[in-house]
């Protein structure tokens, strides 16, 4: 069977024909997912953490400082960061303008929270925090030109990314601050969180297989099989189950503890790798060669894909 | 209404790279910055081989994707089908270029010259734009050629003046510009007499290049 070769007659950037790696957004693109990401996820459980009777102004402030810590990222990617404020013009249709939009409300109704403890405003926060993990999920599959990141179902692998970092983050805060009593809760939510990321992590991979995506990202995606999938999610989910069952206060926390750090390292080591690592273009392809003098057209080539 | 569309003829095309060349000499790009480039593609195993030259370049889709994605309304979409940025607004975040599927966009964040020496020539010290540092680019279908023509009367596809410079270029013929709309241009009239097809269609971005691969079968 006729195979394509991928072979292109030129060396260097221009003339590249099967996919290639994007460059136009690297680590800095990345920390914004990352620390934007587990800010909000934290944000949300903050204020679930309230409902608890845990502290929210810690992990609230922390939350904040997170996001506004990924927003710096971007801004230290964009080329002219003094025209920044033009990201607000297009909300219409870009999902860049709508998690810009939603950051200032964020930040300010945040602020108020923690400096009032109304309960209203913590939920406010804690669902603006949701519609900012939105945009961003969104964002990233708005991306037609990146095969592994168009997929529907990037969002939710994105979104649940972010609420088990979020709810590790607030792990780790109420062991921090000793708040034990709210411990056993935030780690059932983890628990349920990382089985979810657990299958939604699977279905994004199946579904990029059978959509087909170019060989070297379904490549990059592979090796992060074991540190993201194996050990930084289903270990950690029996490790929670196991806490959860005992009776043990010892057993709770530092399980817990070990469990919130494995699932926040390989949530953000996902998304570093999604955004440098696994973000093969399109490339080019040809669905039918053309007819030369009396021959046929060729078969279809597409370099580079599964 | 108008929609302005090319084809490409890939029987045709012979990879000499004097589109490539009349857009950079045209557009003033940087070294490593093709808006059009040739591509040489090939594909097959000993003894089917083909070898086959690829025009490539923005395709002025008709659902661009980087113009729903683009956060500053730098990128529009022309009523006749031009996909254009406005350099005095893009910020340079590169979502446009993520979601581009023809790697049609560059964004340049420092001048580089022919000779490599960090000194420009001439030439490249007369065509510096400043204005495109830090910020996408991309073939623009030279727009300013089409808009300039317009105005004096001309038809963009027929009068030289008012077609793109790799049309103009090209020395076999393989480029045909036109209105994709109007059923008596050249453009619509070739199409209607080619098989042809346009690259990754199945993404609904409804380019605005087609390449024609043979003759329709007589009936």
């Amino acid at each position: 069977m006729s195979q394509p070769s991928g072979q292109s007659g030129h060396a260097g950037k221009s003339g590249r024909i099967a996919p290639w790696h994007q460059s136009n957004w690297d680590l800095r693109a990345a920390g914004n997912f990352v620390f934007g990401g587990a800010g909000t996820g934290l944000i949300i459980f903050a204020g679930i953490g309230h409902a608890f009777g845990a502290a929210y102004v810690l992990p609230a402030l922390i939350g904040l400082a997170l996001v506004g810590a990924g927003l710096l990222c971007v801004w230290a990617e964009i080329g002219r960061p003094l025209r920044a404020v033009n990201v607000y013009l297009h909300p219409q249709s870009s999902w860049m303008t709508r998690e810009a939009m939603v950051a200032p409300f964020l930040f300010a109704s945040g602020l108020a929270a923690a400096w009032t403890g109304r309960q209203t405003l913590i939920w406010t926060v804690a669902a603006l925090a949701l519609v900012y993990l939105t945009c961003q999920a969104q964002m990233i599959k708005a991306s037609r030109g990146i095969p592994a990141w168009r997929s529907p179902r990037m969002v939710p692998l994105a979104m649940l990314t972010g609420l088990c970092e979020g709810a590790s983050l607030a792990i780790l805060v109420a062991a921090a601050t000793a708040d034990r009593a709210y411990l056993q809760w935030i780690e059932a939510f983890l628990l349920a969180l990382a089985l979810a990321r657990g299958l939604a992590w699977y279905a994004y991979r199946s579904g990029l297989q059978h959509e087909g995506a170019p060989a070297k990202a379904l490549a990059a995606l592979a090796r992060i099989e074991l540190p993201f999938s194996i050990l930084g999610n289903w270990v950690p989910l029996v490790l929670l189950f196991i806490a959860l069952a005992s009776s043990s206060a010892n057993v709770v926390f530092w399980l817990g503890v070990i469990s919130a750090l494995a699932v926040l390292g390989s949530g953000w080591l996902f998304k570093v790798v999604l955004i440098t690592r696994a973000a093969y273009n399109q490339g080019f392809a040809l669905p039918q060669l053309p007819v030369r003098g009396s021959g046929n057209g060729g078969r279809a080539t597409k370099p580079g894909w599964d | 209404m108008t929609r302005y569309a090319m084809a490409i003829d890939l029987r045709r095309c012979n990879g000499c790279q004097t589109c490539t060349t009349a857009c950079r000499h045209a557009n003033a790009t940087p070294p490593g910055v093709q808006w059009r480039q040739v591509l040489d593609m090939e594909s097959g195993e000993y003894p089917e081989v083909r070898r086959t030259f690829v025009p490539v370049g923005c395709m002025h889709c008709g659902d661009p994707p980087c113009e729903h994605v683009c956060p500053t309304t730098a990128t529009k979409k022309r009523a006749d089908g031009l996909v254009t940025i406005d350099y005095d607004i893009c910020i340079g975040c590169g979502y446009c270029a993520v979601a581009c599927p023809y790697q049609a966009r560059h964004i340049v964040h420092r001048n580089t010259f022919a000779f490599g020496d960090g000194r420009a020539i001439a030439s490249e010290q007369a065509r510096m734009d400043p204005e495109r540092m830090s910020v996408a680019t991309k073939c623009t279908f030279c727009k300013d050629r089409i808009d300039a023509g317009l105005e004096n009367g001309l038809t963009p596809g027929v009068d030289p003046e008012a077609t793109p410079a790799c049309v103009n270029a090209c020395i076999t013929g393989a480029y045909v510009f036109g209105d994709r709309d109007d059923p008596n241009s050249k453009l619509s009239k070739l199409l209607g007499q080619t098989e042809h097809f346009r690259m990754h269609e199945e993404l609904g971005t409804d380019p605005g290049i087609h390449y024609i691969w043979d003759s329709k079968a007589a009936t």
